[in-house]
């Protein structure tokens, strides 16, 4: 039987998989996707914690704030949004500055 | 909360089935060389965790997941891909190969070992009367009309904040891309 344990542990290894790409990806496009697992992983423990424990003192009249963990990954999913949104619009500068975009020729702030 | 079709063997099968797809998708973004091919296993990752999100159900968030994920950041990442020459040549991974993945195998051990240590407060197992019992049910099969509610009362300011934030995304985003 599938329980909140089983999508914890998925969120955390998806969360591993994103974190190990965007540390050892060059390309900065291939880092931002890595980045978009990230999010993504945390929205599957966020929502999962909402459907399956309950907080205290639940009654019947606030039963609606169950549903809290969905509104938390609602907003995640729009600053995921503009982050990417954002992110290209920096990668497309700094690709039109220097010509490339690997993350570790990105040292024009360092002179 | 408990009960019907979450206890069933089938629900089982299909959660492992999903789980698989969308790991094996991720490992796809972070290890293929050709970005466009990666771009594609993201849209895969994307579309298992809409799945996970039925299977929890979110089906309002596994609509907006398709409608924002699968929809509009991949094909914009896609865009950005082929704007961008440099990344035709592949994407090699630099030298922190081996402590990046140390600290990845770390960290699913320790969220592994909190998780199963944790004594959770369920759902299935907490003491609820009958009315508080069928709101729950009724929260969970009918989410839209809870959630706007949720973020016009509890959540207004940062709905606020958010439209706000995409305002200001939108503008920077066109003033660096402009230019001079």
């Amino acid at each position: 039987m599938i329980g909140l344990e089983h999508f914890l542990i998925l969120s955390a290894v998806l969360f591993a998989i994103g974190l190990y790409g965007s540390l050892t990806r060059r390309n900065a496009i291939a880092v931002l996707m890595s980045i978009e697992i990230l999010f993504n992983a945390v929205n599957v423990a966020v929502v999962g914690v909402a459907r399956y424990t309950t907080p205290f003192g639940l009654t019947a009249d606030n039963v609606d704030l169950l549903l809290t963990g969905q509104v938390f990954a609602l907003f995640i999913v729009t600053v995921a949004a503009a982050e990417v949104a954002l992110g290209l619009a920096i990668v497309i500068t700094m690709y039109r500055n220097q010509g490339s975009v690997e993350v570790g020729e990105a040292n024009i702030m360092n002179h | 909360m408990t009960g019907g079709i979450e206890e069933s063997g089938i629900f089982t099968a299909i959660w492992w089935v999903i789980a698989t797809l969308t790991v094996a998708a991720a490992l796809l973004v972070v290890f293929l060389q050709d970005l466009v091919k990666a771009a594609m296993g993201l849209i895969g990752t994307f579309l298992g965790i809409a799945g996970l999100f039925v299977m929890l159900n979110a089906e309002f968030l596994a609509v907006v997941q398709i409608l924002v994920y699968a929809g509009a950041v991949s094909i914009l990442l896609i865009f950005g891909i082929m704007m961008i020459r440099d990344t035709q040549r592949g994407s090699q991974a630099n030298s922190l190969r081996i402590p990046a993945f140390a600290l990845g195998a770390v960290l699913v051990g320790i969220i592994t070992f909190v998780v199963l240590d944790t004594q959770w407060n369920l759902l299935g197992e907490a003491m609820l009367t009958a009315a508080v019992q069928a709101g729950v049910e009724e929260a969970f099969s009918d989410s839209p009309p809870v959630l706007g509610g949720l973020l016009l009362r509890e959540f207004v300011l940062p709905l606020e904040a958010a439209a706000l934030l995409l305002t200001a995304t939108l503008v920077g985003a066109i003033a660096l891309v402009k230019g001079e």
